[in-house]
């Protein structure tokens, strides 16, 4: 939607708007989906290692 | 009785399961992004764009990246700002992982609806219920609209042609900034809103949002949602003017189709 706005209403060459969106979707996008993604495997992790540990020492 | 605290929740072992949701989350958001970028290449010109897209330095990438951090870690102070604020005791490493893993749900699921699961992320870290921190989201989202609309109002009265559709436009654009500084600023109107809308679900949200007006903090969280989209827009000015050499580009024309194509699709400011 924004490439297609800039390309109308300001003349921002297509190729441009295009690149700028796929440029700020891999600079701006993917590292936040990757460090949420990271982070929340990092908490599952951490929990299941909890059960694991007590999962051990219950008799 | 001993207090059950959230590290022994019997509901545990699900959580590998909203783990493997949210890897086929990613998965269709990588499949949707290659999807897009084939359909620019097949629709503009793709040798062009080709080069566009190689002229990238890595000074460049260092930039984009040090924005983005620096996008994140502003919204990670403003929520931190608004939880105190609405009386949660909470620290910025504590609010810093479940707003990121929600702000990575919310940018792959419809109407940035996976960012609710910021509260239930936070809910497991600290042990503090999402129906205390779920007003700080809808304040935020609140915010996030007013700045989008002031964006979009400015583009609107620039216009020089008025036709019949930009006064039409212009008059929605007022009429849901009206109403949604209503809601932050008019406890009844507040009130009044989140009881009919949510029946009663998060019984605690028309209770913060009534009162966190009055406190310093809420103001601050306020500009700072300014600066945090001033770092959006401006990544995306960076882009544009330096990255991919078109001058002709200003900031405010970035800030006002960003707005626009954000709030032509108005519910996804919404939760």
């Amino acid at each position: 939607m924004a490439a297609i706005a800039l390309y109308s209403l300001f003349s921002v060459p297509s190729y441009i708007s295009s690149a700028a969106l796929i440029l700020d979707r891999l600079f701006g996008f993917w590292p936040v989906i990757i460090a949420g993604a990271l982070l929340s495997l990092e908490a599952v992790r951490r929990v299941g290692g909890v059960q694991s540990r007590g999962r051990e020492r219950a008799p | 009785m001993r207090k059950r605290s959230p590290r022994n929740s019997p509901s545990r072992p699900a959580r590998a399961g909203s783990a493997a949701l949210k890897v086929a989350f990613a998965a269709g958001a990588v499949v949707l992004f290659m999807a897009v970028v084939a359909g620019m290449f097949l629709l503009t010109d793709s040798k062009k764009l080709g080069e566009a897209l190689l002229s990238v330095r890595p000074w460049h990438v260092a930039a984009l990246l040090a924005m983005t951090c620096a996008s994140v870690f502003v919204r990670v102070v403003r929520w931190n700002l608004l939880l105190r604020a609405s009386g949660v005791p909470s620290r910025k490493r504590q609010s810093a992982a479940p707003l990121i893993s929600g702000l990575a749900a919310s940018l792959v699921t419809p109407a940035k609806a996976g960012d609710l699961l910021r509260c239930f992320f936070f809910e497991r870290k600290t042990g503090i219920s999402p129906k205390r921190t779920i007003g700080s989201l809808f304040i935020e989202r609140l915010f996030d609209l007013l700045i989008l609309l002031s964006c979009a109002a400015t583009f609107l009265l620039s216009v020089r042609k008025t036709s019949t559709s930009v006064l039409l436009s212009l008059a929605a654009v007022l009429a849901i900034f009206l109403a949604c500084a209503a809601v932050l600023w008019f406890p009844p109107i507040s009130s009044l809103v989140f009881r009919r809308l949510l029946r009663g679900k998060f019984s605690e949200v028309p209770r913060s949002v009534s009162w966190i007006h009055t406190r310093k903090e809420f103001y601050l969280a306020f500009l700072i949602s300014w600066a945090a989209w001033a770092l959006d827009f401006g990544r995306i000015y960076f882009l544009i003017r330096y990255v991919l050499g078109f001058p002709a580009i200003t900031l405010p024309q970035v800030a006002q189709v960003g707005a626009i194509s954000i709030v032509a699709g108005v519910v996804s400011t919404i939760p």
